[in-house]
């Protein structure tokens, strides 16, 4: 599980912790009204006896703790992995690190190449992943599934509008196939049947 | 006559719900009703220590649970028993048959009791 996705799961839990307790106040509430005492009174006894709704989410979240230090563990392994799997990758970053020692004010290159990784790693990546994850919530998978194959499209029309870059026929005609195909999942019609 | 209650003896709980939630799947409200309707009244488990059990199943995976719309127009969690915590209410039955069962044998043949 991703970062993002264990955050989203995070806030999912807290909203069906909160849903299970009021539902077993509810609960136990109709069936003191039912065997004859007052709401306050049933209210006021559920308060004596398990002290306040904080109080027991604060002791349900306690039981899952351990398991949230486990998944920090679990990223660190994974990057662990990661860097031990591209292990020519890692080999190439840490070879040519010295490197930079001999290139013109290494602090000054340094300084300036972490604004860049920041905006890579921050916007074009985890909050690429944000927003993709919102509209998730909007529209079925398939219709987002779609959408996904134009982002080869949306670099290359970038690299045409900005760079003066050329589109040959068979780019053409594939752009053109992308968006009918776009244009048959979008309309109503189609979203209708899928439905 | 309001019937005594007894503290449950540590540990004890995660074992009684393991056994009501065997019967079938059920939401919180109804794993206390269940308890407190078999011990007739002896055993009553406060929201506050029901929860943090039934969290801590799950979290082991001994127990598993769904959304469903229930009688109330809204819908509970149900919870159900998954293959490991079936066979953890095996065990942890048994030993707590063989552990009552040393007791009681020691509270009989021991003497000094009147």
């Amino acid at each position: 599980m991703t970062l993002w996705h264990r955050l989203l799961r995070r806030r999912a839990l807290e909203r069906e912790l909160d849903a299970e307790l009021r539902d077993h106040i509810e609960r136990e509430v109709a069936d003191g009204v039912r065997a004859g005492q007052s709401e306050a009174d049933v209210r006021r006894q559920m308060r004596l006896t398990s002290g306040g709704l904080d109080q027991i989410k604060e002791a349900c979240r306690d039981v899952r703790r351990p398991r949230a230090l486990a998944d920090v563990g679990a990223d660190l392994r994974f990057a662990w992995r990661v860097l031990a799997k591209d292990r020519w990758f890692t080999a190439g970053a840490v070879l040519l690190t010295p490197a930079v020692l001999w290139t013109e004010a290494p602090l000054r290159q340094l300084t300036l190449g972490w604004p860049w990784l920041l905006y890579l790693g921050g916007v074009a990546t985890a909050g690429a992943y944000a927003v993709y994850s919102l509209g998730l919530r909007r529209v079925p998978a398939s219709v987002a599934g779609v959408v996904t194959l134009v982002e080869p499209l949306t670099a290359t029309l970038l690299g045409v509008v900005l760079f003066g870059e050329r589109l040959g026929a068979t780019g053409v005609v594939g752009a053109v196939l992308l968006f009918s195909a776009l244009g048959l999942v979008l309309t109503p019609h189609a979203v209708s049947r899928d439905a | 006559m309001v019937p005594e209650r007894s503290d449950l003896p540590q540990g004890t709980l995660d074992l009684l719900i393991l056994q009501v939630v065997a019967a079938g799947a059920i939401h919180g409200y109804g794993i206390a009703q269940r308890l407190q309707l078999i011990s007739r009244d002896v055993v009553q488990v406060p929201q506050g220590s029901l929860y943090p059990a039934l969290h801590r199943l799950e979290n082991r995976g001994l127990l598993t649970a769904d959304w469903k719309m229930s009688d109330t127009g809204r819908e509970s969690k149900f919870y159900r028993l998954t293959p490991k915590g079936r066979k953890q209410l095996k065990e942890e039955a048994a030993s707590w048959r063989r552990l009552t069962e040393a007791i009681g044998l020691i509270l009989k043949t021991a003497g000094g009791s009147r």
